[in-house]
């Protein structure tokens, strides 16, 4: 007799997820990529900004590792040789030179006691996986994977660093951003049709009066919260004759007397109606209307131009923490609205349906049947869409990077990197082609991210399970 | 139909006056004003920079100066440029002409390489050819723009080391002599310049086309009516292209309104790399120097265009499939 075995629906989602070959070959890639990033100063070979002027290691191309003995030709331990910077005399450019007097050997799991470093801001350690050592650095000779930036500085290590930022990056803005879009579109959706009243119109009697409930706690906020529009009547009142005064003075300076008469009986009506409603119709509004304007206005803006745009409004020169940060905020606040826009479609089919009638019929407070019960229906669909919008979000990060927009020194990311690799102009990537690798980098992530997004997609729909 | 139109049109304006009053806004948020960068210079007066702050209006309100240029705008007047000492409108055009002509040759080759490809893929999957265009597709999607132009520059440049010559241009929108030529020949000029940057701009729609072109036809050569035209004794060319094709097609056309604004600024990375005198690089400039009504001028006139691609694209999917209605 086969025993019959229950699954809930996320075993049945890994079941199918483990089934998606490239899923699982782009979550392993991903695996292996943040633990780098976590761990980023056991992978790097050095500090991401050591960097020394005698002897300067300005450009210096990869390190050649030998793997032969150059003289017997042998096998051996693998080992670099110290370089040397030299001018050029016909061309006047730099050149490295082998100095080829003594063999610096590639060491694993050494100590660097001069170049510490944190692990998640908390341990201090200065083992790293493979190096030269502190003897080998103290004598010039460096292991540089993927060459040298304009001050010397290591890029395979500051491409380790780099991947800190761009793939924190994409989470976090994701995770920012399916928050304000559940809440936005969830609140949009569950309220649609419902008119939310901001205002009592003053010369109403019934705006003075206020419901009771034999519940004390709730009497009590019933109360607070009528008084609370009362006040917000008066503030809409106060607000309003503010705004015309500032309006007719705005006028008086600023126009001709045509303009003047023509623009201030306008003013004039639009206040004398905003008066009337104030005074006798409540003013309320649909929150499903303010939202999906507010999404639709967002939307008309290009992303690109949007993004920049709103990285333009605050200073260029800022604290770096403080600029990454922004950049996750911007991220956020520019593509929040496609989500919103789906979870209120969802939503208003949900709140229809026959468990949301049993909760509000049990008396579960709203707010706890849309966070409990309604958003919850949407996980799948948000779970996929989150994590087919984190490459998304890589490659806007970098691009905002490369613009010269996003993350700034002393902090790195790969498209900060990649602008590094292209100030130079054409020649500099030409001549350099390694500055290009933090680009094959970022192709991992994103390519990773859109395999384990497509494998999820799969996992969650019902019609693709075999 | 029209009353749709009339309605949408209608529609449209309170989303425009939205998006301009946000820009406008953000815009103003920023610290300084484009006579900033002279206020530390000893050789101007903080008198003259006063004066010239009124006279560009700078020192209104931000409210009143939008209202301002809201109702130049209206009279079909974008201010002037800062910068450039120029009507904004002189300064944008020509730009967003150059903008346009990378992003309908990119649409051009979204369509005609993208349906093709995956009718392709359709008519013969889980085989070796489907799965590697399906794996350049994740390729396509993956690389970010700018960097794939990068690639491509940096392997014309070494080809141009090797050989001596190129087969397309590295950068730029125009050769040099470009006055000189005959009117036909500086726009082949500017095409053969725009088919590297215009593909690169395209590749991760064209990825996400041929994979939808792909499911679609899939799905359709899969249906009864399918079945019943091959029953019927009819070639299979018909059958694919009469019937199964022009079904599959119409998801894509839904798509096409939402691609050309997203392509408008799309293109702007791109642009940058390839030193193409595009929309993008204008506006980071202006930004930079907080050109103020440059700026505002690029995002009115780019959500301008964005508004009618949505549409424009919502019509069309009226003309191709029978079956919607608007009411």
């Amino acid at each position: 007799m086969e025993e019959y075995r229950s699954e809930s629906f996320l075993q049945t989602a890994w079941r199918q997820f483990r089934r998606h070959r490239l899923a699982m070959v782009g979550g392993g890639i991903l695996a292996v990529l943040y633990f780098m990033a976590a761990f980023a100063g056991f992978f790097s070979t050095y500090d991401p900004n050591f960097y020394t002027f005698t002897p300067s290691f300005r450009y210096a191309p990869p390190t050649r590792i030998y793997f032969r003995d150059p003289e017997t030709g042998r096998f051996t331990r693998p080992f670099v040789y110290r370089v040397k910077k030299e001018l050029d005399l016909e061309t006047f450019t730099d050149r490295y030179v082998e100095d080829r007097s003594k063999r610096y050997p590639i060491r694993f799991f050494i100590r660097t006691p001069s170049q510490p470093y944190t692990v998640f801001k908390l341990f201090k350690t200065d083992w790293r996986l493979f190096g030269l050592g502190e003897e080998a650095t103290e004598e010039g000779a460096r292991l540089f994977l993927l060459g040298a930036d304009n001050f010397g500085r290591d890029l395979w290590s500051r491409m380790v660093y780099g991947g800190q930022v761009s793939l924190t990056v994409g989470i976090l803005s994701v995770i920012t951003a399916t928050i304000l879009g559940l809440l936005l579109g969830g609140l949009a959706g569950y309220y649609q049709g419902s008119r939310i009243g901001i205002a009592r119109p003053l010369l109403r009697p019934e705006s003075w009066r206020f419901p009771r409930d034999p519940d004390p706690f709730r009497d009590a906020f019933k109360l607070l919260f009528g008084v609370f529009q009362i006040l917000l009547s008066f503030a809409f009142w106060a607000g309003l004759a503010a705004l015309s005064i500032y309006g007719f003075w705005l006028l008086r300076d600023y126009s001709t007397p045509g303009e003047w008469i023509v623009s201030g009986a306008l003013l004039f009506a639009v206040a004398l109606w905003a008066l009337a409603h104030a005074l006798w119709k409540p003013l309320s509004f649909d929150p499903d209307d303010l939202v999906m304007r507010l999404v639709e206005i967002m939307a008309a803006i290009p992303y690109l131009f949007l993004l920049i745009t709103l990285r333009a409004a605050f200073p260029m020169e800022m604290d770096p923490l403080a600029v990454f940060y922004l950049v996750v905020a911007i991220l956020a606040l520019v593509s929040w609205g496609g989500l919103a826009r789906v979870i209120r479609g969802m939503v208003l089919s949900i709140r229809e349906m026959d468990f949301v009638t049993a909760a509000k019929a049990l008396g579960v407070p709203e707010f706890w049947i849309i966070l409990r019960h309604v958003l919850p229906a949407t996980a799948s669909y948000v779970i996929v869409t989150a994590s087919l919008a984190i490459p998304g979000m890589i490659l806007a990060e970098s691009g905002l990077s490369f613009l010269g927009l996003g993350i700034t020194e002393p902090y790195t990311s790969w498209g900060l990197l990649l602008k590094a690799a292209q100030d130079g102009g054409f020649a500099s990537f030409s001549d350099r082609p390694w500055v290009l690798a933090p680009g094959f980098a970022i192709f991992l992530a994103v390519l990773s991210w859109n395999f384990v997004g497509d494998g999820l997609r799969d996992a969650f729909d019902p019609r693709k399970r075999k | 139909m029209s009353a749709y139109i009339v309605r949408r049109l209608i529609h449209l304006i309170p989303t425009f006056l939205g998006a301009t009053f946000l820009a406008f806004m953000v815009l103003q948020v920023a610290p300084g004003d484009f006579l900033t960068q002279w206020e530390l210079d000893p050789k101007i007066r903080p008198e003259t920079i006063e004066l010239m702050r009124h006279n560009f209006g700078l020192d209104r309100p931000p409210l009143l100066q939008y209202l301002i240029w809201l109702k130049n705008l209206l009279h079909g007047d974008l201010g002037i440029s800062f910068m450039y000492q120029q009507p904004v409108l002189e300064v944008i055009w020509p730009r967003i002409e150059n903008s346009l002509v990378l992003v309908v040759l990119s649409v051009l080759f979204l369509y005609l390489i993208g349906i093709p490809v995956g009718v392709f893929q359709a008519v013969r999957p889980y085989t070796l050819p489907d799965y590697l265009v399906s794996f350049l597709a994740y390729f396509g999607i993956a690389i970010p723009n700018f960097f794939f132009m990068l690639i491509l520059i940096f392997l014309l440049v070494k080809f141009k080391y090797a050989y001596g010559w190129t087969p397309f241009p590295i950068g730029g929108m125009t050769s040099q002599g470009f006055e000189q030529l005959p009117y036909w020949r500086q726009w082949l000029d500017i095409l053969w310049h725009a088919v590297l940057p215009a593909f690169v701009v395209v590749t991760a729609d064209l990825s996400g086309l041929t994979r939808v072109m792909r499911a679609q036809m899939m799905e359709v050569l899969g249906q009864d009516y399918i079945r019943t035209a091959r029953a019927k004794g009819l070639a299979e060319r018909v059958v694919l292209y009469k019937h199964a094709l022009r079904n599959a097609v119409i998801p894509i056309i839904a798509n096409i309104g939402g691609l050309l604004p997203g392509l408008i600024g799309g293109a702007g990375l791109v642009e940058v790399v390839a030193n193409w005198p595009g929309i993008t690089p204008l506006l980071l400039d202006a930004l930079n120097r907080q050109d103020l009504y440059v700026n505002a001028g690029i995002i009115a006139l780019s959500s301008f265009l964005l508004i009618l691609g949505n549409i424009l694209g919502d019509l069309l999917l009226a003309v191709v499939d029978p079956r919607i209605r608007y009411g």
